[in-house]
């Protein structure tokens, strides 16, 4: 299993942190589009290091012309001589239409319009294929030789999409080269509704499952000791409540028997009662959404429960001490 | 008047051209969206120099939200200390509508609008204003903490706009901190109908001249023997002929009396006699886009033609060496 890293968007500490990232034996360090330029740090990422892999985990797809991307996608693979991943979220609708004042469709059918878009642009760069993309959303048909990138050594950047849904899950399996399972999901939701949809899109596609690269980041609770163990659970606990408040997230519910949990947490939400929302999750839940144990336990238990399925993870591991954080991520790696 | 230079795109060599060019005494680097993303030679330039600004001339502003162009704008003002300047421009239909699948109308009106969204989001980030921008082409109205940039220290970048036209040239007087002339301009259009357009928009937004920078890049024919001069002048002639031909431009070859020629070039274009075309600039037409002189005297007349008038050019001195180009920019600067 591969271990990736976020770097936070301090353009200035990216070339620190990115350094003892890739010293400390990462595969991949990433970005996510909040308050900040989610490609900037990437460029700086790939400056300073040598073998990392890149990504954006992620930018908010509709907020950009797939043109757009296409060329920013293009000048980071090659920048960073092939190490570079474009990893695509949709966001919601109120954000694309009124943070962003761009268009919002049918999300999955709009998502896999946009991806198929940009590999109409990539392959008239690259091979010099006419560029006649016509779709609902998107129409691509004007390019000539002052706009096509001449570096093509490198080519197309991987492609990966991050879905909840069985439509976006299918759309990443048919389109895209890899996905990101939301951290917010159980062992039967994957079993049940994620892997069936992926599978479904790739054979769309004629592709096989290792034509294509699945992250999941589960959550993990640990510490070093009492104390940072309890903060760590605490914290989770707090966050899976958040999310579960969340009504498009139902269905993750569901799958483990408390769906009626959802309407609760919505409700204490709106009341703003988060830190009380957190003691909902009883250990039974918590255990349904990552693992939890000493530090020399977690990778062991994510390789044994995910290590099936899950070809590279970004999950955060809450201990302070670096030697067993590297440990944690050593084992995985082996494993 | 300040003297700018055009940096290349390919990130591997940026760095130190931006050093190089900071070192000689420019006052500025600009980048150009042609087949790459023009953010990202910035953000490697930025970090390779400590007092040039950082300009794009010009990204091409509808083929993006203005949301996106306000993060961009901001993460590189701040990551730059406050140097950066985001150059605009509107390109044309085709290339917006059917390269980067993006909406086109009224352009002027729309780019007034375009730079107030990305005012307004800027207030709501460094000013903590709300976020109620309601425009007939933009709508931004959502605006969360989290997606709120918090080192607010440099607030907003400077922002140019490219204007031909007097209406986008009023536009830009009204809502822009500078303007970007097109190289394809004479004395008389500059005087006649910019200055008036641009003061029009001053009026209309209470400011004054001196709180706005007009940037002109006018053509330049020199060269350090007189074969280089030839080429120089021949190079510049073919140039002058190719945006002659464009109708657009008409009123540029009415203000000094030569309206006829745009109908000519235009035919001769669609015949593909380029060559030929530059033969029709005669000596007297090319001295009315172009300053034409050996090395030593182009301040000079650059400074006596303009210097009441531009606040900074960015000819591109090509056919002459180092040495020659930083006593230009010296002389210049000193006006």
């Amino acid at each position: 299993m591969k271990v990736d890293a976020g770097i936070g968007h301090k353009l200035d500490k990216i070339p620190s942190i990115v350094s003892k990232l890739e010293a400390d034996g990462y595969d991949g360090v990433r970005t996510a589009e909040m308050n900040h330029d989610p490609f900037f740090p990437l460029l700086l990422a790939a400056e300073h290091s040598e073998k990392v892999e890149i990504a954006s985990s992620i930018a908010v797809a509709f907020a950009r012309s797939p043109m757009n991307l296409a060329n920013i996608g293009h000048d980071l693979n090659a920048y960073s001589k092939g190490r570079f991943t474009l990893g695509l979220g949709s966001q919601i609708k109120p954000h694309i239409t009124k943070r962003f004042s761009m268009q919002w469709g049918a999300p999955a059918a709009q998502m896999r319009e946009l991806v198929l878009a940009m590999r109409a642009i990539w392959a008239n760069w690259y091979e010099g294929t006419p560029l006649e993309f016509v779709g609902e959303y998107y129409r691509h048909t004007l390019m000539t030789p002052a706009f096509t990138p001449e570096d093509k050594e490198y080519g197309a950047p991987k492609v990966v999409l991050a879905a909840v849904g069985p439509k976006m899950t299918e759309v990443a399996g048919e389109v895209a080269d890899g996905m990101i399972i939301h951290p917010f999901s159980t062992l039967p939701y994957i079993n049940s509704v994620t892997l069936p949809a992926i599978e479904k899109g790739l054979a769309k596609a004629g592709k096989t499952r290792e034509d294509f690269e699945l992250s999941y980041s589960c959550f993990v609770v640990t510490g070093r000791d009492e104390a940072e163990f309890a903060a760590s659970k605490k914290a989770t606990q707090e966050r899976i409540a958040f999310y579960g408040s969340t009504p498009a997230y139902k269905g993750v519910l569901e799958s483990i028997g408390v769906g009626e949990l959802q309407g609760e947490l919505n409700t204490m939400s709106k009341q703003g009662r988060w830190q009380e929302m957190g003691t909902l999750i009883t250990d039974d839940i918590l255990a349904e959404f990552g693992v939890m144990g000493e530090p020399a336990e977690i990778a062991p238990q994510m390789l044994e429960r995910y290590g099936a399925f899950t070809d590279r993870t970004s999950a955060s591991f809450p201990v302070s001490d670096d030697e067993q954080r590297r440990e944690i991520i050593q084992a995985l790696r082996a494993g | 008047m300040y003297v700018d230079g055009g940096v290349s795109n390919d990130l591997n060599t940026v760095g130190a051209q931006a050093a190089e060019m900071e070192d000689m005494g420019y006052s500025g680097v600009m980048t150009a969206e042609t087949a790459h993303d023009p953010f990202f030679p910035l953000l490697v330039a930025a970090q390779n120099t400590q007092r040039v600004q950082l300009m794009t001339s010009i990204a091409v502003a509808f083929a993006r939200s203005p949301m996106t162009l306000a993060n961009i704008g901001h993460d590189l003002n701040a990551f730059s200390k406050g140097r950066f300047v985001l150059g605009l421009g509107s390109q044309i239909r085709p290339h917006i509508t059917k390269r980067f699948s993006m909406p086109w109308s009224s352009p002027a009106a729309r780019m007034r609008e375009y730079i107030m969204a990305m005012r307004a989001i800027w207030d709501c980030w460094h000013q903590q204003q709300p976020l109620e921008f309601t425009g007939e082409f933009y709508t931004h109205t959502l605006m969360t903490p989290f997606f709120t940039p918090t080192n607010v220290d440099y607030g907003a970048p400077k922002v140019f706009l490219a204007a031909v036209g007097p209406k986008m040239t009023e536009v830009a007087g009204e809502v822009a901190d500078g303007i970007i002339v097109h190289a394809f301009t004479t004395e008389k259009y500059l005087r006649e109908t910019t200055l008036p357009a641009l003061e029009r928009g001053f009026a209309k937004a209470g400011k004054k001249r001196e709180d706005f920078e007009i940037s002109y890049p006018m053509f330049v024919v020199t060269g350090s023997t007189e074969e280089d001069l030839r080429e120089a002048q021949q190079a510049t002639c073919q140039q002058i002929a190719f945006y002659g031909s464009t109708p657009a431009y008409k009123p540029v070859l009415e203000s000094i009396g030569a309206g006829d020629l745009q109908g000519d070039l235009n035919t001769m274009s669609k015949q593909g006699r380029w060559k030929e075309m530059g033969e029709l600039i005669t000596p007297d037409l090319l001295q009315e886009f172009a300053i034409v002189g050996e090395p030593q005297n182009l301040a000079e007349q650059i400074a006596t033609r303009y210097g009441d008038i531009v606040d900074r050019t960015s000819a591109a001195y090509a056919h002459i060496g180092k040495a020659d180009r930083a006593n230009i920019i010296e002389k210049l600067s000193a006006v």
